[in-house]
């Protein structure tokens, strides 16, 4: 990002109002003033600084975020520091969003909600965490119980129902 | 009084100490609290993948875990700063009757309804409020407190510099509901106080772990990086155990140590902090899970239960 020169044709007069679309903020109240950057933690480690971030989104520079990984911690510290009361978390979403609308949806997320589809959780227990289980008297977890189909069941119907299968590309794989 | 356990996706299948740690402190032996049992509960669900691609779809899923304690006459409790942030969020997206009159459309397919916990009926109408989402610290501080706390303590924790670590979402955003106070957070600090330890200052203690937002995932350079500062931090200050309310957390110190090599920490949810200090024995509760090994910690408190 920082040896490419940016020409302006790049410029997506709409990517303001749709970053609002999805539930960002409005980043044009955004005075620069550079405090989330300041208290980023991961504009501390890479080029990626919240403030020029944000700056980017003012311009339109929407295709930039599409080669940018993911690495917003959600921590707020930004917001909690932003004197025009913007959450770049929460415009980050918006244009992450976008992204997998437009771009497709990353590897690790399709696996992630493809995992939670099949058991209901993002994780299952390793032989020795069943048997560790068992001897503490825990109670056996829920998805390994017969009844919890249902619960499985109604997990597919919602993600049918909203629109989740098609936005992640789920169906197409079955 | 009664909760409604939300132990979540990391907690049982990766630290099912804590789990075990938690009930034993919570239950009867202990604090006297009464656990329901849930079965239909699913992953809560998680920020980084679901909230990122699908506002609405998170949504809905998180009301549907809702919708399955809301008739029960308890407050859900989260023992994982993840599960804690989605679901209270979520809570109070549906206080918003828009929004949750188009999520009950979508959960009315599967015969369910989000309305929240009954309080009061008066003649024909009935009063709602929204399903109290809790977290383990702020329960553990605030319905049970740091004097029957102490109380319980078998094994106090003398000599103990702990590094306290909050959290990101424990804390933050402050535009939702906040329980401690997000510049200056006590409760933690004070629970592992009554253990007896010291709670030592550290400048990085609001700092985040790095792990979250699915940094890990995709860039576990980067969240290691960030992890470092916090733990020379701590170091600079003489700890010599974290003490988290976090599954998440706790991973990405116990990960990050291990790949960086420059400290071995033991790092301990605060159940378990709490069992050992009421005198659970260590041997049952899931040790050999943590990736820095706890033993040699373990050795120092116990030198006659801990062999090896
Ligand atoms: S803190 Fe807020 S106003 Fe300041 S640069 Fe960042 S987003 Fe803009
Ligand atoms: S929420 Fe994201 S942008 Fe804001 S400070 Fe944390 S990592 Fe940086």
């Amino acid at each position: 990002m920082e040896d490419s020169v940016l020409t302006g044709q790049e410029h997506d007069p709409d990517f303001v109002s749709q970053i609002i679309r999805y539930g960002g903020h409005d980043v044009q109240t955004c005075l620069q003033c550079g405090n989330c950057t300041g208290v980023c933690p991961v504009s501390l480690k890479t080029p990626y600084k919240t403030r020029n971030l944000i700056k980017l989104c003012q311009y339109g520079y929407k295709k930039i975020f599409f080669s940018i990984p993911w690495i917003c911690a959600g921590c707020h510290r930004c917001y909690e520091h932003c004197p025009a009361d913007i959450d770049p978390a929460e415009v980050f979403v918006a244009i992450r969003h976008i992204q997998v609308r437009e771009r497709g949806v990353p590897r690790w997320i399709r696996d992630n909600v493809g995992l939670i589809l099949r058991n209901g959780f993002g994780a299952v227990p390793s032989d020795d965490i069943r048997r560790y289980r068992e001897r503490q008297g825990l109670e056996p977890l829920p998805n390994t119980l017969p009844g919890y189909r249902t619960a499985l069941e109604e997990l597919a119907t919602i993600f049918r129902r909203t629109g989740f299968d098609r936005i992640l590309g789920l169906e197409e794989k079955k | 009084m009664r909760y409604a356990l939300f132990s979540g996706c990391t907690i049982p299948n990766r630290f099912p100490g804590v789990e075990y740690a938690t009930r034993e402190i919570l239950g009867e032996r202990y604090l006297g609290a009464e656990l329901l049992d849930v079965k239909e509960f699913t992953c809560c669900p998680a920020l980084p993948t679901f909230y990122s691609s699908d506002r609405f779809t998170w949504l809905t899923v998180a009301a549907r875990n809702l919708t399955v304690v809301q008739d029960l006459g308890a407050d859900l409790v989260t023992i994982c700063n993840g599960c804690f942030s989605s679901l209270l969020k979520a809570s109070e997206e549906l206080q918003n009757v828009l929004k949750c009159n188009m999520v009950n459309n979508v959960l009315a397919d599967i015969g369910r309804q989000y309305r929240g916990r009954l309080v009061r009926t008066e003649g024909h109408r009935n009063f709602y409020e929204p399903v109290r989402v809790r977290h383990i610290i702020e329960v553990l501080y605030n319905d049970f407190g740091r004097k029957r706390i102490e109380a319980l303590v078998r094994n106090p924790m003398r000599g103990v510099r702990a590094a306290v670590h909050y959290g990101c979402h424990y804390l933050r955003p402050t535009i939702r509901t906040t329980i401690d106070d997000p510049a200056n957070p006590v409760m933690l600090d004070e629970l592992v106080e009554a253990t007896g330890a010291e709670s030592v200052r550290y400048p990085e203690k609001l700092a985040c772990c790095g792990a979250g937002g699915g940094v890990r995932l995709q860039v576990p350079r980067l969240a290691n990086a960030i992890t470092k500062d916090k733990l020379d931090s701590m170091l600079a200050a003489g700890a010599e155990c974290i003490v988290t309310g976090c599954p998440y957390c706790l991973f990405q110190f116990d990960h990050a140590q291990r790949e960086l090599r420059i400290s071995s920490l033991p790092v301990l949810h605060i159940s378990e902090l709490l069992a050992l200090a009421f005198g659970i024995d260590p041997d049952r509760l899931g040790f050999e899970w943590h990736f820095v090994t706890v033993r040699p910690f373990l050795k120092r408190l116990y030198p006659s239960v801990v062999e090896g």
